[in-house]
């Protein structure tokens, strides 16, 4: 699984597929104050990309992946 | 005379469109639909083909792709004519076979001239 | 009276007297769709002969009541009596300003508010467009931006990278991709593509849409708006886009459109007013140093992190790449403004020169010498242009191979006509070689290069980003059967024929004994086989004749073995014919490793392709019919079936999905297998879109079996995300494969086990010449059915037919069968009769996949016969396969049992 979710963080590593979309934003929705770490991601879908646009939730490490970092950098700099 | 071949099945744009291309130095032979044309062109060498969307029993579309797959007929440069001005319907003519696309109702001197380019014929 | 405007009255009075014939039809059966379209036609036509003169108040009207026949023929409104009451009297209407253009000439004015009343009314039945228009808007070519704003949320550094990249006299690509909302369900990743659009220099990615509050939205819908800088050529670009040309748009920057000030908006009171005198100043003398030491000193005094900062950084950069004047000052005095400089508008008032003088030089060198002048006016030579590039766009456009000669001569054609006006004799030369080499090279690109050199270059923003699918053309290639015998039975005709592929590689030695053969003069070869074996056909009843007639036996035995001679070569002959026409599957299933491998690239997916028995052969047209159905299924099992690598090795499945394609031949069909290892179908989701779309209702819902379910993709109406586009050739429906293949005489079938993966067979007709068609008997004539749809005959008795939901129905074989009789079919006012025994002769038959009953009055031998389709008045009649002439020459006509129920 890609994403590991605790009571407070969720922490993405590799590649975020499509179907993992759901469960995210289920998180993100329940845990306004969850933090996300990003460091690990090597690429998400554009439906993760969609659901981390929407939440608000707290970016503690971005991705070192330099193509994800820019998404990042987009969708949250708006 | 260069021939040129009216296809539509409305008579009064076929008589517009005969007296603009007889004006123009043009012997015009007329059908009303496509598989009519089909009949004519197999028997008779026609220079130019303007032709109608919207016909029955063949419609312009299924009669120009029938004509670009007949190997043993000239290929007549064709310019389809119709009412829809979108670039789609352009499009869509180009792809059926037409060599070029005029909006209804066409402009006298447009398809005249048109038909001349077309045909190589001096003005 | 002018002739024309005579014409024009006189069809104009037919039409309106053939439309409310037709409005009164349509009221009885509102669902007549072959009326529906006459009846549009009617309205259109006379809508377009109106256009002619200028009769305005009568073309509002009637145009008013095409759009209304527009959305009838939708299906977006139904026919209703108060519909057709404001139909009929906008025609009444139409008919009076006839009568009045008819008197004095024209229409007076009086008729004015009238006319504007119906107009209103008429336009008050049309209902609210909803959502399709959007989608039908999807289909079409991305319009390029005209804000290009979006390069301000690129960081400095991209954008002065970009630009130092670019040679100066070259502009740079950029796109702009709007996925469509449902992409996400096509396997498409918005992302995954921009990630890897080659060259990326850069990009943008917004919401398209606001959010929908979080508890409305759906996340499995695309709502992004990608913007995106390339340095790579736009050759390469198309490529990696052309899954997608619809939702992406491809467009060129000027290089000075980078330069975009960013940065903390604010001020600095007070202190730049005099800079930009002093720099206004330097401009206008064109004091290039002067202008660089104010703007140096400028940005010693302020922060750089200011927005006014960046704008005099991207000031010097201009200079610095040597941009002149005029862009210089447009920036300066957007800068000014504390404006961000709007460069489309900058660009499109300024000559193309700017960014590509180079390509406009070229032109008007070629022309120059060559015109004579004064030979065209200008409006001529606008025209002409306009042709010459009209012949760039069709060479542009993917063409079926049957037609690909056609249109590779009506473009020379054309263009041979085009320079002859112009007198341009020297290019008439050039233009023979290019076409002579696109024909030997069987590519258009020889021509496209000749035009290319010929005329401006095309500017590429608002050219459709057209994928041309090299299709292969596969001519048939009949070796000369000098040395072989025509009689020869299929087993030994193996070989013979060889696909133009094949035919290239055997050696010069062979070549010289294949010719090319015009299909036409095998379809005539064809066609009187056929009518060969019909007239053999009468030979038995002649001998029959002689018997029961005449008296001789001994003569009508010998007709009888003379007739088992002729038969015997009549059908060798028909098979040495059909053999001609033979190709191997090969010839369509060549495509598809590259197809797969660019899919599956393109998807992140790991897909192995196995290919089984590509040197199954069929006949040519069904060879042909196979590209596009088999296209579309190998795209949805790539799509939807495979999964992701990592999601197959969490499943236990290796990493790497099978897709295997075989074919083979079976009796007189070719089968073909398609099947994959993915994640196969699920019945229980089926079944419920089913049901949503209202495919199914509640009670199928409840009984239909897994089995029966899956098969519901078939169903027309099933596939909402994908549109049918015949023009594209993309996005077509199960339904369509389904009914293209039905066209040829195929079948669809499909099996799928959830997490397994799916098959799909289709069974087509080695031949489509020849049909075995059942006789039945009906009201005393007989009528042929096409044996493929035939499951049975049976006698039921009156007392097991029993009504339910008003529909007569048996039990056979333990489950309920829908009985149809003939005389509602077609109808005729002869009711089937029972035998004797109180039974009645049922033809069973499985029509879209449910097996009917239809109720006869007896059943006749089955025959082949050579099926030809209905001509002249009868083309339009539905319900009929075709007609078949008989051995005593009388002609049978063939149901169409599908069209029938």
């Amino acid at each position: 699984m890609p994403v590991k979710f605790t009571r407070t963080k969720a922490e993405f590593s590799g590649e975020c597929t499509v179907e993992e979309a759901e469960t995210i934003f289920e998180w993100l929705r329940k845990t306004p104050k969850g933090e996300l770490h990003l460091a690990g991601v090597t690429h998400f879908h554009a439906a993760i990309l969609q659901t981390l646009m929407i939440t608000q939730n707290k970016i503690s490490a971005m991705p070192r992946d330099s193509f994800a970092a820019e998404c990042m950098r987009q969708v949250r700099s708006a | 005379m260069k021939q040129v071949l009216i296809i539509d099945d409305a008579a009064t744009v076929r008589m517009y469109h005969r007296q603009i291309l007889e004006e123009a130095g043009f012997g015009v032979d007329e059908a009303i639909n496509g598989i009519e044309a089909i009949e004519k062109i197999l028997s008779k060498k026609y220079e130019l083909l303007v032709v109608d969307v919207n016909m029955p029993k063949m419609n312009g579309y299924a009669f120009l792709q029938e004509i670009r797959s007949k190997a043993e007929v000239y290929q007549a440069p064709a310019i389809m004519v119709s009412t829809e001005a979108e670039e789609r319907d352009r499009q869509a003519a180009l792809q059926a076979g037409a060599n070029f696309y005029l909006v209804k109702p066409t402009k006298p001197g447009e398809l005249s001239s048109a038909a001349r380019l077309l045909t190589g014929s001096a003005s | 009276m002018n002739p024309l405007l005579q014409q024009f009255l006189s069809e104009g009075r037919d039409f309106i007297e053939q439309i409310g014939q037709k409005l009164l039809i349509l009221e009885e059966t509102p669902n007549n769709e072959a009326v529906v379209g006459e009846l549009f036609r009617f309205v259109h036509t006379l809508k377009g002969n109106s256009g002619l003169f200028d009769l305005p108040i009568l073309t509002r009207v009637v145009h008013a009541a095409e759009d209304l026949l527009d959305r009838v023929r939708d299906h977006e409104l139904t026919v209703t009596s108060e519909l057709t009451d404001d139909l009929l009297s906008a025609m009444d209407f139409v008919v009076q300003l006839l009568d009045e253009i008819e008197d004095g000439g024209t229409i007076p004015d009086t008729y004015l508010p009238d006319a504007t009343k119906l107009v209103d009314r008429l336009r008050s039945l049309l209902p609210e467009r909803d959502v399709h228009e959007d989608e039908e808007g999807a289909e079409e070519t991305m319009p390029a931006p005209t804000d290009w704003s979006w390069l301000s949320r690129l960081t400095e550094e991209q954008r002065v990278q970009a630009l130092a990249q670019t040679p100066a006299d070259q502009a740079i690509w950029a796109l702009f991709y709007l996925p469509e909302p449902q992409c996400f369900f096509k396997g498409e990743d918005p992302l995954l593509l921009l990630k890897h659009v080659p060259g990326l220099a850069g990009f943008s990615i917004r919401a398209a849409q606001p959010w929908s509050p979080l508890d409305e939205l759906d996340i499995y819908t695309a709502n992004l708006a990608i913007d995106a800088l390339s340095m790579a050529d736009r050759a390469e670009l198309d490529e990696h886009l052309r899954y997608v040309p619809e939702q992406i748009a491809v467009y060129q920057l000027p290089r000075f459109a980078l330069a975009v000030p960013t940065g903390d908006a604010s001020e600095v009171p007070g202190v730049y007013a005099d800079f930009f005198d002093r720099a206004r100043d330097c401009l206008g003398r064109s004091d290039m140093d002067g202008l660089r030491v104010a703007v140096d000193a400028m940005l010693d005094m302020i922060n750089p992190t200011l927005w006014m900062a960046s704008a005099l950084r991207w000031c010097l950069c201009l200079q610095d790449m040597g941009f002149d004047t005029s862009v210089l000052a447009f920036h300066l005095e957007a800068t000014a403004d504390h404006k961000i400089p709007d460069w489309f508008l900058f660009n499109r008032t300024q000559s193309a020169s700017l960014n590509a003088p180079d390509k406009q030089a070229a032109p008007i060198a070629v022309e120059d010498p060559k015109l004579p002048a004064g030979t065209l006016s200008d409006m001529e030579l606008a025209l002409w242009d306009r042709i010459f590039e009209t012949q760039r766009q069709f060479l542009a456009i993917p063409s079926a191979s049957a037609q690909w000669g056609g249109r590779l001569a009506s473009v020379y054609n054309t263009l041979t006509g085009l320079l002859r006006a112009k007198g341009d004799v020297q290019a008439l030369a050039a233009l023979e070689d290019a076409a002579e080499t696109s024909e030997q090279e069987k590519s258009f690109a020889p021509l496209l290069e000749f035009l290319d050199g010929y005329g401006p270059i095309a500017v590429c923003n608002d050219e459709p980003l057209a994928i041309v699918a090299e299709e292969t053309v596969v001519p048939m290639v009949v070796e000369l059967a000098a040395e072989r015998q025509i009689r020869q039975d299929r087993r030994a005709g193996e070989g013979a024929i060889e696909s133009t592929r094949r035919a290239a590689e055997v050696s010069a030695d062979k070549a010289v004994r294949t010719l090319k053969v015009p299909q036409e003069k095998v379809d005539r070869l064809m066609d009187l086989i056929g009518e060969m074996v019909v007239a053999k056909n009468a030979l038995p009843y002649l001998a029959a004749r002689a018997e029961d007639v005449f008296g001789s036996r001994e003569l009508g035995r010998e007709i009888k073995s003379q007739y088992a001679i002729i038969n015997r070569i009549a059908e060798e002959m028909q098979d040495g014919i059909m053999q001609v026409r033979m190709l191997p599957v090969d010839a369509i299933f060549q495509r598809f490793p590259r197809l797969v491998r660019d899919v599956a690239k393109q998807l992140g997916k790991k897909v192995r392709l196995v290919i089984e028995g590509e040197d199954t052969e069929a006949d040519k047209n069904i060879i042909e019919s196979l590209g596009d159905p088999m296209i579309h299924i190998l795209r949805n099992s790539l799509d939807h079936g495979i999964e992701m690598p990592e999601v197959r090795a969490a499943d236990g499945k290796a990493e790497e999905g099978r897709l295997s394609v075989r074919a083979s031949q079976e009796g007189d069909r070719v089968l073909i297998e398609i099947e994959d290892d993915g994640k196969g179908i699920d019945p229980a989701v089926i079944k419920r879109k089913a049901f949503e779309k209202g495919l199914i209702d509640e009670q199928r819902l409840d009984t239909i079996s897994d089995a029966d379910a899956v098969q519901l993709v078939f169903a027309a109406g099933f596939s909402t995300a994908e549109t049918v586009s015949n023009l594209s050739g993309r996005g077509v429906g199960m339904d369509v494969v389904r009914s293209s293949l039905e066209k040829v005489g195929g079948q669809v079938r499909l099996t799928s086990e959830k997490g397994k993966g799916t098959k799909i067979i289709l069974s087509l007709p080695l031949s489509m010449s020849v049909s075995n068609v059942m006789m039945v008997d009906i009201g005393g004539q007989n009528f042929g059915v096409p044996i493929d749809v035939v499951v049975e005959t049976v006698r039921i008795k009156q007392s097991d037919i029993h009504i339910f939901k008003q529909r007569r129905t048996a039990v056979l074989r333990g489950r309920i069968v829908p009985l149809y009789s003939t005389d509602e079919l077609l109808a005729s006012h002869n009711p089937p009769k029972p035998n004797a025994d109180g039974e009645y002769a049922v033809l069973v038959a499985r029509v879209h996949g449910e097996t009917v009953g239809i109720v006869v009055d007896g059943f006749a031998q089955t025959i082949d016969v050579i099926l030809k389709p209905l001509e002249g008045a009868l083309a339009g009649l539905a319900g009929f396969a075709g007609s078949a002439l008989l051995g005593d020459g009388s002609v049978l006509l063939v149901l169409n049992i599908k069209e029938l129920i």
